[in-house]
């Protein structure tokens, strides 16, 4: 389970330019649970998912992963934790145009003592495969589609068996008809198990989720 | 191992940086090791001046007339120099003042306590047995024979010594270089005190306790000597200034080429950041990078250093004549004759260290920034 309790962030403290980007925020997440953030731009939607990514320290407030309290963790710890807890799935893909399909794939597990190089191909190959993907796996990420780099960028977010899947706008850069199928991969893990946390401008995808939450000048409110 | 073959594919796509980094190090690295490499032979010869105990040692550029200066005595700790091994005695031979190590005269490193005058040799005038075995040499004059012992041996040039005795070139070789000294006044007065040695250059190493009294312009103490002619070289001069330039320039270009790679990777940090990379993993695979593309650098200065053992062969092959007097020849044969694998190797040692401070640093500053080119609010 993942809960934050009363957190705000601040940035540019103290000076002229100071934003208030979250206000006192709280937020369950039970396992298995499908979340859609939604929010104005400016909002704080990015803020609240780079706080639950342990990307950001928010300035007050407590966040609890696993009954632990991560808000005070080392980068060290917090690190372990996103490569072995938390899939990121971004707007842009956030994939190495550069490398294969399956480098990228690989890329969390590089980084996880747990996996030698090899167990680490085989699990991405295990991965690919189970999003039906192994055939792009040669393939390098600037010769693929979007629809095909968002699903790949999903099959490196849950590599590593994440405990929350994080989305940033994941159908935002695709076509009404990719972005479809992108959010069929994404409700199909959802319906495996994998809590999927999405935040997202498009009514479509809100609408998908079981739970709602609208992000408005920092505050987050539970839409009824 | 997974970080060390992550940096390597990396790198495939850096094939330019290295190259141009090659390029700009490898020069660095020469211009750095020959300036050291100068300025540690002038730290030689300082430090001779100490062990020699030639502090009051004054250097003139022509003999002194006078017959009343009060020299000093040769110091006794001259033996010093004696009492040190064979490598020792290479390595102080070898921080003489230029030409002078090819003197007979400084070969014969005199104590002067006793009537005996212990001498050092070149060893192809020696053999093993020598050293220790008391001579005779008749002089001109037909007065006294001077007496000499042979306490050591260092290598040298002249291959003529023969059995027990000296040949006969050798002992005039020995006489003429004593006799310089000995035509001096003093030295007939006071034939067991060394008082001067004569260089090939015909600049006179007195001891005196008083330089006034030598009352000729250009006299200087022996270190001041040595740091005054190595300043007035053009070519080590050259050598500090183009070190210093091309120490500036390469490392701005690894600065230029760090924070280029850095921004074109910036979005690559934070990929790897969102992929759970530590930030002592996401350093680690940056100077696992630095320090792989440092490697063909190295190869290339102890390249650059074959070359100009072979350029400083030939050097010494057309060491004569106009071309060996040419100020831009002069200074090729100054570089390359200074290069060694020691100081090569150091400076190497140095850039990279420099190389991998200025890296972390870059690396610390620009990756703050890296998240922000993946999360745009």
């Amino acid at each position: 389970m993942i809960r934050v309790t009363h957190i705000d962030k601040y940035y540019n403290r103290g000076k002229g330019s100071e934003v208030h980007a979250l206000r006192d925020v709280n937020l369950t997440i039970q396992q298995g649970e499908r979340i859609g953030i939604i929010g104005t731009s400016g909002s704080g939607k990015s803020t609240l998912l780079k706080v639950l990514g342990l990307l950001e320290v928010p300035d007050n407030g407590d966040y609890w992963l696993n009954d632990e309290n991560v808000v005070r963790s080392k980068e060290k710890e917090k690190a372990n934790l996103r490569s072995r807890q938390i899939g990121f799935v971004m707007q842009d893909f956030a994939l190495m145009e550069d490398r294969s399909v399956l480098e990228n794939v690989m890329t969390p597990l590089l980084f996880d003592r747990r996996y030698t190089w090899r167990k680490a191909k085989e699990k991405a190959y295990e991965t690919l495969h189970r999003l039906s993907l192994e055939d792009l796996a040669k393939r390098k990420v600037s010769q693929l589609s979007g629809g095909q780099k968002q699903r790949i960028a999903i099959c490196r977010a849950i590599v590593n068996d994440p405990l929350l899947l994080l989305a940033d706008e994941p159908t935002g850069a695709l076509d009404s008809r990719t972005a479809a199928e992108v959010l069929h991969v994404l409700l199909e893990l959802n319906q495996q198990g994998q809590t999927l946390l999405i935040v997202t401008h498009d009514p479509q995808v809100a609408a998908s989720c079981r739970t709602i939450y609208r992000m408005e000048d920092g505050h987050l409110q539970k839409e009824s | 191992m997974k970080l060390l073959w992550t940096a390597l594919r990396e790198l495939r796509k850096d094939a330019g940086f290295v190259l141009l980094l090659i390029l700009e190090l490898s020069v660095g690295i020469c211009f750095l090791a020959s300036s050291g490499a100068l300025l540690h032979r002038l730290g030689q010869q300082l430090t001779l001046t100490g062990t020699l105990h030639l502090q009051e040692a004054w250097w003139s550029d022509t003999a002194i007339e006078s017959s009343d200066l009060p020299f000093y005595e040769m110091p006794q700790t001259m033996d010093v120099a004696l009492n040190l091994d064979e490598k020792e005695q290479e390595a102080v031979l070898s921080a003489l003042p230029a030409g002078m190590e090819h003197r007979l005269c400084f070969d014969l490193l005199m104590e002067g306590s006793t009537d005996e005058l212990p001498v050092v040799l070149r060893d192809t005038l020696a053999e093993k047995d020598t050293v220790g075995r008391r001579y005779e040499i008749l002089l001109a004059t037909g007065e006294e024979p001077l007496r000499i012992r042979v306490v050591g041996t260092y290598a040298g040039g002249i291959d003529d010594f023969q059995g027990d005795s000296f040949s006969a070139d050798v002992i005039s070789g020995i006489y003429g270089d004593m006799i310089a000294s000995q035509a001096h006044p003093y030295w007939e007065a006071h034939p067991q005190q060394a008082a001067c040695l004569q260089t090939r250059q015909s600049g006179v190493l007195y001891f005196t306790d008083d330089p006034k009294q030598l009352s000729h312009d250009g006299v200087l103490s022996l270190s001041e000597n040595w740091t005054t002619s190595f300043w007035s070289q053009e070519s080590n001069l050259f050598s500090m200034v183009a070190a210093v330039v091309f120490a500036l320039l390469s490392l701005s270009g690894v600065c230029a080429s760090k924070m280029l790679r850095m921004c074109i990777r910036q979005r690559q940090e934070g990929i790897y950041r969102i992929c759970g990379a530590a930030p002592r993993q996401r350093l680690c695979l940056s100077l696992l990078e630095d320090t792989l593309m440092f490697i063909p650098v190295s190869a290339a200065g102890l390249l650059l250093l074959r070359i100009c053992e072979q350029i400083a062969k030939y050097a010494d092959r057309f060491s004569s004549g106009y071309i060996s007097e040419h100020p831009q020849w002069e200074f090729l044969s100054q570089f390359c004759n200074s290069l060694n694998l020691e100081s090569i190797c150091l400076s190497i040692l140095i850039y990279y260290l420099i190389y991998v401070l200025l890296s972390v640093g870059i690396h610390r500053l620009m990756a703050r920034q890296s998240i922000l080119q993946l999360y745009k609010e």
